[in-house]
């Protein structure tokens, strides 16, 4: 253990920077591994919060991969998932998730898991040290531990630990365009992770960029009548697609979600087995909250169905106490905006024309390409480093992909061979 | 899409159409607790209303402690409750410890303070701001004010939108250029974590308004599984909470305990021997912080003889491990704070999980308002809150429910709604920003009311309701509780004024046991409660069966005026004789166009000083710093001599 001294703490096993989707799957599957860990996020009121809209779709995968994904997360964090989402009632393999709900529920869940640690903090900067080479010769070099990572932040800490994660969402020179405006962050409102740039990069990391177009979001109770007149007329959608149609579905809690875990997934191919599945509740002796109550499951979603058959969310709720509903952009082109979310109101009927409550947006901000199949980062011709990255940063390109990154990626950091003493192999730092 | 009107029926700026722009009467900056009053007020009295804020997922948040009340502070609370706003209801949703405070002191100290689980604060905030008609939320960032002719016309958004609107209420607490800031690190944000408003500042200095620097800070939280409360002191709430609200008794719920422990010696050195890196003497923070809610650092500076200072460990809700650390506010390194919370008893095993911090942001100077929180010199815009130059969030809901009612009642051109200092705390707190200034984050104490067994935590409603009725923020059916309340009080009043309570040896033994003198003769109930001693219990004992009866049907809060009031009738009556004696000169109106300079006799610095304020009354006068009382002697014999040759101006301006 490292001496404590200004500025630095005894180690932890394994730092996660970022606590959204991945870096709370990463730090809930490493923590049942028994392996300790801290989690650094700036913002701790931010743990578990979907930066992305309330939608999780299962895409060309389906329900086979939604199935598969859930399945494999450690059981508390998975019944956080369930109790979070709903499902409307047609054919179509997305669910909602309530992401409010998913923020305190999963801080309360990974709270309580042996050897997990919080802290909040801005990563600015990350090394490895003592003799680690890479691509540009040694950096540190010389005396001390060899497996070392030292990750430093905003208000001059230093937390040291045999290896990191990078679950920083598209934070990593990340900017947020709202049409012409432009913020720093790899989400809205948020401070950006400056330094941690420079440093993965002299670390010899390969960097592509990368954006996510999310949608806009309304009062829910201004865009009911707007839907109710829309989905009342029925017919065709003339908008993107052409021949989509479109209708209202009813949302039902994570009922089916439950009953195809448990049942192991539909169809006879899938490879999850049966995983059973709990409900957590809010104790009766607490305050009343509000993410508890039956709002979300109890509201309507507008889908648009294509020539298939098969369902895309278009209007949804997001969550019982946020008040709002999201809108699937279907605008191309532009980087959301004023201009973007008045098309895409438009197209969706909102004849009243509310005022949007977050406009749509853009997301760009830097995906790591250098690593290999566990999210590790891998450079040509150096040994590998104790870097890893979870999640958008390494790559995913929705929350399933999130979700399974941060748990693929932990068990990639903790796959121990029998007989070492820590957690990590000596090769995994030392090589 | 030739016309975008979202709201344009209703407005009465209708003729302002046109793409990308929407109408509303009210534009509220800012979503913490001033900004959700101030629009919850605005929108409730019928004004199509717009809450602009950075981050819709941060409504309500408690960035400090998450508490509401407190001495002083409570009673802000009850009255911003009694006047129909939110603060008080949302406490009561969301606590996870109530107490009432000073129970053994006198009523006039006596507060309600309750501890809240601050992500449910937060959530049932959001839900009734999104359940209340005639309001929207927007997120983004407000960048400038449109003004024309020294009026508002509308405000523009960091993503190019714009929204036309006759009001705007400034609601941005800590949020203007700011920075945060631990030992000599520093970045800018609003707080830890979110990005900071960096454009409006400068469109308001570019309407001529002065702006200056504050400092705020908080203390660390910590793991509230890594405490050992065997070395601490348990605090509990009370086995049967009140209620902030006058209106709905709050769900049931299990309490959970706060601890207190003391700094000690050992925590000092610790803080002593690292001063040195504190950005209070390093320079990295620049504006003034808060005297009365100081750091830990700024504690050893002024109380050097004290060894120990009380620290209260909080939990942060009922979802969270997270504890407060009251009393242990720091922006020393971080690693200086893991070394102050492990010197504390109780602490040594504490594991810090979010450092505490300063904050350093702009705030407008508040002489530069109205008595209606309104600008002197931007017509339709007012302020709210920490902007305000104050602290707390009891402030910020009374600052923000005030700009909300009198933003709204400048766009029906109605007069606005102030309160005097014999009326309310909240009538204390405006006058003393407007006439004072402030020259650090100012804060709410009983002591800063000159009538403060007037103006009680038990009677808020008694005192406002019937304004709040007026102004159409209590419902009927709320101020029918009211009435009825005022009826049972009199009607028990009168009923102890004509009870009596008989000599003989059964009284005088019970109020012998109750360590005061026998009765020489047979009294009226009302009397024999006057006796401190004596209780509404006691008095029913001492009483005739049939009487008994009457008067054990009194409802609780009945009881406790009855208590309150013939225990300490002497005084009240001494107050308000005061404050009758006082009205006369004290809400003797000044015209707004009075002149100052050319008045003989009137020190230089008073003619300064009343020139920039404006006082709207004599009594206001009286209160700015530098304007004596001999001042007032002169400016009373000029005014007389103004109203006589003028007697037409009579009528206007007496506000109070």
């Amino acid at each position: 253990m490292a001496a404590e001294g200004p500025g630095s703490r005894p180690r932890p096993a394994v730092i996660i920077i970022g606590a959204g989707v991945s870096g709370c799957a990463c730090a809930a599957t490493l923590s049942a591994s028994g392996i300790p860990v801290v989690v650094l996020n700036s913002a701790l009121d931010a743990v578990g919060q979907p930066g992305y809209g309330p939608v999780v779709e299962g895409g060309v995968g389906g329900w086979d991969r939604i199935i598969e994904t859930l399945a494999v997360l450690p059981p508390a964090l998975r019944s956080v998932w369930l109790d979070a989402s709903a499902a409307p009632d047609v054919e179509a393999a997305f669910f909602f998730v309530d992401r409010r709900m998913l923020s305190i529920e999963s801080k309360r869940a990974l709270e309580g898991m042996p050897g997990l640690e919080f802290r909040q903090g801005l990563v600015i900067d990350l090394k490895v040290m003592a003799g680690e080479p890479t691509r540009r010769g040694t950096a540190g070099g010389g005396e001390g531990d060899p497996r070392r990572v030292t990750v430093s932040t905003a208000f001059g800490e230093t937390l040291e630990a045999e290896a990191v994660v990078l679950a920083v969402g598209l934070g990593l020179g990340g900017e947020v365009r709202l049409g012409d405006g432009v913020l720093p962050g790899g989400r809205y409102g948020e401070s950006s992770a400056e330094g941690l740039q420079g440093a993965l990069e002299s670390l010899g990391a390969v960097f592509s960029r990368r954006s996510i177009k999310l949608g806009s979001w309304f009062a829910t109770h201004g865009v009911d009548c707007g839907i109710g007149r829309r989905a009342g007329r029925g017919g065709v959608f003339g908008g993107v697609g052409g021949a989509d149609r479109y209708r209202r579905a009813r949302l039902t809690a994570s009922g089916p979600l439950r009953e195809r875990l448990e049942g192991g997934g539909r169809r006879a191919g899938a490879s999850a087995g049966p995983v059973t599945t709990s409900v957590t509740m809010w104790p009766a002796h607490y305050p009343p909250a509000v993410h508890w109550s039956e709002e979300l499951r109890s509201t309507d979603v507008v889908v648009t169905v294509g020539l298939d058959g098969a369902a895309r969310p278009w209007l949804s709720p997001d969550g019982a106490a946020l008040g709002e509903t999201y809108l699937m952009p279907v605008s191309v082109g532009s980087a959301g905006g004023e201009e973007d979310t008045a098309y895409d109101a438009d197209e969706a009927g909102l004849e009243e024309e509310p005022v949007a409550s977050r406009l749509g947006h853009e997301v760009i901000g830097l995906v790591v390409t250098n690593v290999d199949r566990t999210g590790r980062l891998t450079v040509a011709g150096c040994p590998p480093l104790p870097v890893w990255i979870a999640g958008r940063a390494g790559g995913a390109a929705d929350y399933l992909e999130s979700l399974a990154s941060g748990v693929r990626v932990a068990r990639s950091v903790s796959g121990a061979p029998a007989g070492c003493d820590k957690v990590l192999p000596p090769s995994a730092v030392i090589a | 899409m030739s016309e975008r009107r979202a709201v344009a029926e209703k407005s009465p700026v209708s003729g302002l159409t046109g793409r990308r722009a929407w109408t509303y009467d009210v534009v509220v900056v800012g979503g913490g607790h001033a900004g959700c009053e101030a629009a919850l007020a605005a929108a409730r009295m019928g004004c199509c209303t717009a809450i602009v804020t950075l981050h819709l997922d941060n409504i309500a948040l408690m960035p400090c402690n998450p508490a509401v009340g407190g001495v002083g502070k409570g009673q802000l609370t009850r009255e911003v409750d009694a006047l129909g706003g939110e603060q008080g209801r949302n406490a009561d949703r969301a606590f996870i410890q109530l107490k009432m405070l000073n129970t053994s002191k006198g009523p006039a100290v006596r507060a309600l303070r309750a501890q809240a689980d601050k992500r449910l604060y937060e959530d049932w905030m959001k839900v009734v701001l999104s359940r209340t008609p005639n309001l929207s939320l927007i997120q983004g960032e407000a960048v400038s004010l449109d003004v024309s002719r020294e009026t508002i016309t509308g405000l523009r958004l960091a993503d190019g939108r714009r929204l036309y609107c006759r009001a705007v209420v400034l609601a941005t607490g800590t949020f203007l250029r700011a920075k945060v800031v631990v030992g000599d690190r520093s970045y800018p944000a609003g707080r830890v974590g979110e990005l900071p408003a960096q454009h409006l500042s400068g469109s308001l200095r570019a309407l001529g308004l002065e702006l200056d620097r504050f400092q705020s800070a908080t203390p660390p939280r910590i793991d509230g599984t890594t405490i050992d409360p065997g070395r601490m002191v348990l605090q509990e709430g009370d086995p049967q909470p009140l209620s902030f609200s006058h209106w709905q008794l709050p769900a049931p719920r299990k309490q959970v305990p706060c601890y207190l422990t003391h700094t000690t010696p050992a925590t000092h050195e610790v803080v002593s021997a690292h001063l040195h890196l504190s950005p209070l003497r390093s320079g990295s923070v620049s504006g003034k912080g808060p005297r009365y809610c100081p750091s830990i650092d700024r504690k050893l500076i002024n109380f050097p003889d004290r060894e120990q200072h009380p620290v209260f460990v909080e939990p942060e809700g009922v979802s969270t491990r997270e504890m407060y650390l009251q009393g242990l506010t720091t922006s020393l390194p971080v690693f200086v704070q893991d070394m102050i919370i492990r010197a504390t008893p109780g602490l040594e095993r504490a594991r810090l999980v979010r450092p505490g911090y300063a904050v350093e942001y702009d705030y407008l100077p508040p002489q530069q308002l109205t008595l209606a929180l309104h600008s002197k010199t931007v017509s339709g815009l007012f302020s709210a809150g920490q902007i305000n130059g104050t602290s707390g969030y009891e402030e910020a809901a009374a600052q923000g429910l005030m700009a909300g009612i009198n933003a709204a009642l400048y766009v029906r051109d109605r007069p606005p709604f102030i309160l005097c200092r014999d009326q309310a705390y909240i009538g204390v707190l405006i006058d003393d920003l407007v006439t004072k200034g402030v020259d650090e984050p100012y804060r709410m104490f009983t002591s800063r009311a000159e009538y403060r067994l007037l103006l009680r935590h038990d009677n808020a409603a008694d005192r406002l309701s019937h304004l709040g009725h007026g102004l159409g923020l209590i419902s009927d059916e709320q101020m029918a509780v009211v009435e009825k309340k005022q009826r049972a009080l009199a009607e028990y009043a009168e009923m102890l004024d004509t009870i009596q309570v008989h000599a003989g040896s059964e009284s005088d033994r019970l109020l012998g046991s109750l360590g005061t003198a026998p009765l020489e003769e047979s009294q009226s109930a009302a009397k024999v409660l006057r006796r401190p001693q004596v209780t509404y219990a006691d008095l029913v004992d001492l009483v005739s069966p049939a009487d008994r009866q009457r008067l054990s049907s009194a409802p609780t809060e009945v009881v406790e005026q009855l208590e309150i009031q013939s225990r300490y009738e002497g005084y009240i009556r001494r107050q308000r004789a005061e404050i009758k004696r006082h009205t006369a000169t004290e809400t003797l109106a000044i015209p707004g166009d009075f002149e100052y300079r050319s008045l003989e006799g009137l020190t230089y610095e008073a003619k300064d000083k009343l020139s920039r304020i404006r006082p709207t009354t004599v009594g206001q006068a009286s209160r700015i710093p530098g304007v004596s009382p001999a001042d007032i002697s002169v400016l009373l014999i000029h005014l007389h001599r103004f109203l006589h040759a003028s007697e037409a101006l009579e009528t206007d301006a007496a506000a109070c």
